[in-house]
């Protein structure tokens, strides 16, 4: 068999009978609808509980998968604004009306006070809008106690706004980085062993193969004591390092062994031609032997990005600084007090942090079915 | 057609004949010259890297789970280094041996066949329902129609999602106040109680690699080609004998090779019972895996925690090999093997 | 024949080289010399270690330090929220012999196996620190083997919080507690919560639970177990019924301290144990229903008030660090009444200088220190133990079993007794 690229087939290769009333078809979309729910449903329930504002999000008598503005009462979620207790007491001074927009203060690089009392701020608890004013403007304001009113809407923005002041944006540069860095070491050293070991007759090919096979089966549980001394004894504690050199020892063998299924498919008449035509190695790795295979290294490279983007144990150990953080460490480990996480925030750093992987999978889903294909079936 | 590459079939096997050598016609080709060395340049570096980072650190664990913790000095008050251990580090585990004594409930010790038998627990039934499920999916995405691309985009989505993430966002739906509990009216302690901690371990990671495993067997899918099937249809086979003496023998090297590799995670996976239950349920470890015992070991005395690394690690490779072995999931072919096969079934 | 041997053997030289580099590399670090002895007289900057700041008081902290001491700045290292990953952290970098970090915060418990494995500076000689002013039990926290290894920093200890406008006047006796269960379940709420989730909170309360009942988890040696008395099983009994009959709620078993704190914040607890840093919380907290309904007592025991388990943190010094002198005045600020009474009003945390206790501007604004000092008073230390992780699992495996009703109390205590000795050898 020549084919050394597996043919997708396109929609509409595989015949497709027209019949009067299709059965196959009806159960072909509601099959689809059951697979659409299932992968989705729970997505899906993440992405709204990110958008719902905190009144919302732990009412639980609400719908959990829309939006609520009132909660069981009937009343609008609202949210009181309070003088701290440790503030003394004063005439208030209002810097916004009924009817403003608030926004709130930890959401923002400098919030603005929506009053003052002498000359302490008050500022927006909350996202929404003021609706009440129980102490008005002049009159003297108690510590611990309510002088307006804020109705909060849902959705908001409020957990999204949010992961600016936590060190999301800094975990997701750690995480990308380190995938980046990791796909990179991983291609220059598998991808000439696994042409090696593929292609070139040698004794010992075939145990070499299953060595790098076996070295994958390795838990990372044995590897982690030696290597949180190695981290330490290397003063790589808390360095991006300690990462981007310790990921490849689980990537390589993986995509080594990958890359064998793929160069193994181009078939050696193809080089031994391009050879015999006068080109010299090199080109004839360039021109032909390359283009055929990219659909496998770009598998590789998937897998070698997302196998470090979702590594856990090392990234938990390594790394102890909440600013270095990778981002699945960060996220769990991070927007916690105690034992109480902060959902909102977390729901919404889990969405916009599963958005890189999204995107390299969209891109290259084709590539990807297509080098599934060759490499590991054909 | 040839079912090569990654995986090697029993009916590949049967084709070799032992005296013909497809290579002897080829001996003056010019990729044969210095093939040898070339072929050292190309792999020395990679296994190098892998001895020195893999390989190094394994040998030093293993002597590590040869000595013993350190133990304390009682007039000085302080630790000092425990010596050589001989076996006992593993009798520890294998044996519960704590000292003279069996390990009582409360040691680490006392949780080891508990870790093996919730380790395979989870390997059993996460890899059957994602490989029934997964099988179920790629049948239906198989089948041409519209809006291929949105499902294909849907079925990302969970397997897109970082495994920590995703354990944080069920520890959320089955809080006892969550969203589970509710849609179905129940009260159920999903992370404390000794079975629904365990299925919601299964579930969650249900959710994640089904879409994968999905993939994979998609893959191995797309290339029977159709007329395979019409042949079939003429000959008067049903859609169930269709899918048991076409689909799924041809099917079959993708789907070993799937199962092995989701068989070769579960047991070792850690993430997900440890952020979704923390290892707990029931009498607090019904979903403490091998390796959520590694780490707890750890911070009890690293030596036996190497140890119990070891231990894991033969099992996995017990496990492996059985697979390759009988089961006939060939992971590792060369080039002669995949030749011969060619000639062999054109 | 020729080619293979050749590359064999290029093959066997680099593999060769390989292990030689990592053999060097794997050998660097032993250093010659008792580690405590070094750098003693040494200044300059320096790192001070600890858990998340919740309280917003480690910066204001360190900010006045290095205004005074613009040679000898400190970096705040903030670790995670979690005492388990900050045990996990300190261990690491000890183990590393990292001479980054230089003065430590160490949780109670884990001074002794520090201690033992010497990466603690022992407070003596020229380190030695006057304690007289000190309460004594947060002293003994540090202490280890007759020697001081870590400076009291902060102190807790467990209170009952109660609702007051349903109960005007607190239970004393646990009974009292659980007869006033009627008035929680005629106002649709629960009982009574504490933390008992398996994590450290359960050796707490577990540990609270014996000792009122005048049981002991180890004997006075700090080492030697002896909980499977009469005394521990009645303790570990009241929790255990409790739980049986409902008086505990089902989802407890689940709690550690915030999620107590949030149920009786939402009016759903009539009884809530926990530390003083809900006080200031459940007051200001906006979703806190209970501001002004809210009283603090003693925790109630058998026949008077209960003990209470010694929480709260001590510093330390690095036996590696590079500038020891430096990190001791670092120590005595932190012990300096000033910096004490600013941790007790800014951040709500217990001092644990004697005298604050009856400063009334202190108090004033934080009305729980009479209950805290009567609750710190009659508090017992968890055990003191090198092996702590290995103890404190015995006794939380057990006491969760118990609890749950999994296993008799009698059958876990026996089994918490064998745990513990277990984890000694």
């Amino acid at each position: 068999m020549a084919t050394t690229t597996a043919n997708i087939p396109a929609p509409g290769e595989v015949p497709h009978r027209r019949r009067p009333f299709d059965w196959a078809s009806t159960r072909s979309y509601v099959g689809i609808a059951l697979i659409v729910i299932f992968c989705l449903a729970p997505f899906y329930w993440m992405v709204v509980t990110s958008f719902k504002a905190d009144a919302n999000l732990y009412d639980l008598s609400r719908n959990p998968f829309w939006f609520s503005q009132v909660d069981g009462s009937g009343r609008p979620y609202h949210k009181d604004i309070i003088i701290p207790a440790s503030y003394s007491e004063g005439p208030i001074r209002w810097t916004i009306g009924t009817g403003a927009h608030t926004t709130r203060f930890d959401s923002e690089p400098n919030p603005v006070p929506i009053a003052q009392v002498g000359d302490q701020p008050i500022y927006s608890p909350v996202d929404g809008t003021l609706t009440q004013v129980t102490v008005p403007e002049g009159q003297v304001a108690q510590p611990n106690t309510v002088v307006g009113v804020i109705d909060v809407t849902s959705p908001s923005l409020t957990h999204y706004r949010y992961l600016a002041s936590t060190p999301f944006w800094r975990w997701m540069r750690v995480s990308l980085i380190t995938g980046l860095m990791v796909v990179l070491i991983t291609l220059i050293f598998s991808v000439p062993a696994a042409y090696g070991l593929a292609r070139l007759e040698f004794a010992g090919n075939r145990g070499i193969g299953i060595a790098i096979f076996l070295t994958y089966l390795i838990p990372s549980t044995i590897l982690f004591i030696p290597f949180s001394q190695f981290v330490g004894a290397l003063k790589l504690d808390n360095s991006i390092w300690s990462l981007i050199l310790s990921y490849p020892t689980f990537t390589i063998p993986f995509c080594t062994w990958l890359l064998m299924g793929f160069f193994r498919s181009v078939p050696k008449e193809i080089e031994e031609r391009a050879l015999l035509d006068g080109a010299t190695r090199l080109q004839m790795l360039r021109l032909v032997v390359i283009p055929v295979v990219l659909p496998g290294i770009l598998t590789a490279a998937i897998f070698a990005f997302t196998l470090s983007f979702q590594e856990y144990v090392y990234a938990l150990t390594f790394i102890s600084s909440s600013l270095n953080r990778t981002l699945p460490v960060g996220i769990t480990v991070d927007m916690v007090r105690g034992d109480v996480y902060f959902w909102g925030p977390l729901m919404a750093a889990a969405v916009v942090g599963s958005i890189p992987v999204v995107i390299v999978y969209a891109l290259s889903l084709d590539y990807f079915i297509s080098g599934m294909t060759t490499g590991a079936v054909k | 057609m040839s079912v090569t590459s990654g995986v090697d079939t029993d009916e590949g096997k049967v084709e070799k004949a032992p005296e013909q050598s497809p290579q002897a016609p080829r001996r003056n080709s010019p990729l044969r010259k210095g093939e040898g060395r070339r072929a050292l340049y190309l792999i020395v570096p990679t296994l190098v890297l892998l001895a020195v980072v893999i390989g190094y650190p394994v040998v030093r664990a293993i002597i590590m789970s040869f000595q013993k913790d350190p133990g304390l000095d009682k007039s000085t008050g302080l630790f000092v280094s425990g010596g050589n251990a001989g076996f006992s580090n593993y009798t520890h585990w294998l044996l519960q041996r704590c000292g003279e004594a069996s390990c009582p409930p409360g040691t680490l010790g006392s949780q080891f066949w508990d870790s093996v038998t919730t380790t395979f627990f989870f390997t059993a039934v996460t890899v059957v329902v994602e490989v029934l499920l997964g099988m179920w999916m790629a049948i239906v995405m198989n089948r041409a129609f519209k809006g291929r691309g949105l499902l294909r985009a849907s079925v990302l989505v969970p397997w897109a999602i970082p495994t920590a993430v995703t354990a944080k966002l069920w520890y959320f739906i089955f809080a006892y106040d969550g969203i589970a509990n509710h849609l179905f009216g129940t009260h159920i302690l999903w992370t404390g109680d000794q079975w629904a901690s365990r299925f919601a371990v299964i579930i969650a990671d249900v959710w994640k690699t089904t879409p994968f495993i999905a993939l994979l067997i998609l893959a191995g899918l797309q290339v029977i080609p159709a007329d395979v099937y019409e042949a079939a249809r003429v000959d008067g086979a049903n859609s169930w004998q269709r899918f048991t003496r076409v689909t799924l023998p041809l099917v079959r090297p993708a789907l070993m090779v799937a199962v092995l590799f989701r068989v070769l995670d579960v047991l070792r996976i850690y993430d997900l019972p440890a952020i979704l239950t923390g290892g707990g349920g029931g009498t607090g470890h019904a979903t403490t895996t091998l390796s959520i015992l590694v780490v707890d070991q750890i911070r009890q005395g690293f030596n036996s925690a190497a140890a119990l690394s070891t231990l894991t690690f033969l099992l996995i490779f017990l496990v492996a090999f059985i697979f390759v072995r009988f089961l006939g999931a060939h992971v590792v072919q060369t080039q002669q093997t995949q030749q011969r096969q060619q000639k062999g079934t054109v | 024949m020729v080619m293979r041997s050749r590359s064999v053997n290029a093959a066997a030289a680099c593999l060769g080289i390989g292990v030689l580099l990592i053999g060097v590399a794997g050998c660097g670090g032993g250093g010659g010399g008792n580690s405590a002895d070094q750098n003693t007289t040494a200044r300059g900057p320096i790192t001070y270690v600890q858990g998340k700041d919740n309280n917003n008081v480690v910066r204001p902290t360190i900010d006045k330090w290095n205004a005074e001491h613009p040679n000898e700045k400190v970096t705040f290292k903030e670790q995670s929220d979690q005492a388990d990953a900050q045990h996990d952290d300190l261990v690491q970098h000890f183990q590393a012999k990292d001479p980054n970090y230089d003065v430590v915060d160490v949780d109670v418990v884990w001074t002794a196996e520090f201690a033992a494995k010497g990466w603690l500076q022992p407070l003596t000689g020229q380190f030695a620190l006057d304690t007289s002013k000190l309460l004594p039990a947060t002293v003994k926290t540090g202490t280890y083997n007759n020697t001081l290894f870590a400076a009291p920093q902060s102190s807790d200890g467990g209170m009952l919080y109660y609702r007051k406008d349903l109960v005007p006047n607190p239970p004393k006796t646990w009974d009292e507690m659980m007869s006033d269960c009627s008035i929680a379940k005629q106002n649709n709420m629960d009982c009574y919560a504490g933390q008992y989730a398996k994590y450290e909170g359960l050796t707490v309360n577990a540990a609270e639970a014996i000792n009122t009942a005048g049981g002991v988890i180890v004997k006075s040696d700090g080492r030697t177990p002896d909980v499977d008395t009469d005394a521990a099983k009645k303790g570990l009994s009241l929790l255990a019924d409790a739980f049986k009959n409902g008086n505990i709620p089902q989802q407890a078993i689940t709690y550690q301290e915030e999620q107590g704190r949030q149920s009786f914040e939402a009016g759903k607890l009539l009884f809530l144990r926990n530390w003083p840093y809900v006080y200031s919380l459940a007051t200001t907290d906006g979703s806190s229903v209970v501001k002004d309904k809210f009283g603090i007592a003693p925790l109630p025991g058998l026949t008077g008030p209960g003990a209470s388990s010694l929480g709260g943190h001590n510093a330390a010094i690095s036996a590696y660090s590079a500038h020891k002198a430096t990190a001791f005045d670092f120590i005595k600020y932190l012990e300096s009444e000033d910096r004490q009474t600013f941790n007790a009003t800014q951040g709500s945390l217990a001092p644990v200088i004697a005298s604050l206790y009856d400063d009334q501007a202190l108090v004033q604004k934080l009305p729980y220190l009479p209950t805290l000092k009567t609750s710190i008073l009659n508090a017992v230390p968890r055990p003191v133990t090198p092996f702590y992780p290995a103890v404190t699992k015995a006794v939380e495996d057990n006491a969760y079993a118990a609890i749950k009703g999994d296993k008799s109390v009698d059958q876990a205590l026996k089994d918490m007794q064998a745990a513990i000795t277990a984890a000694g050898s």
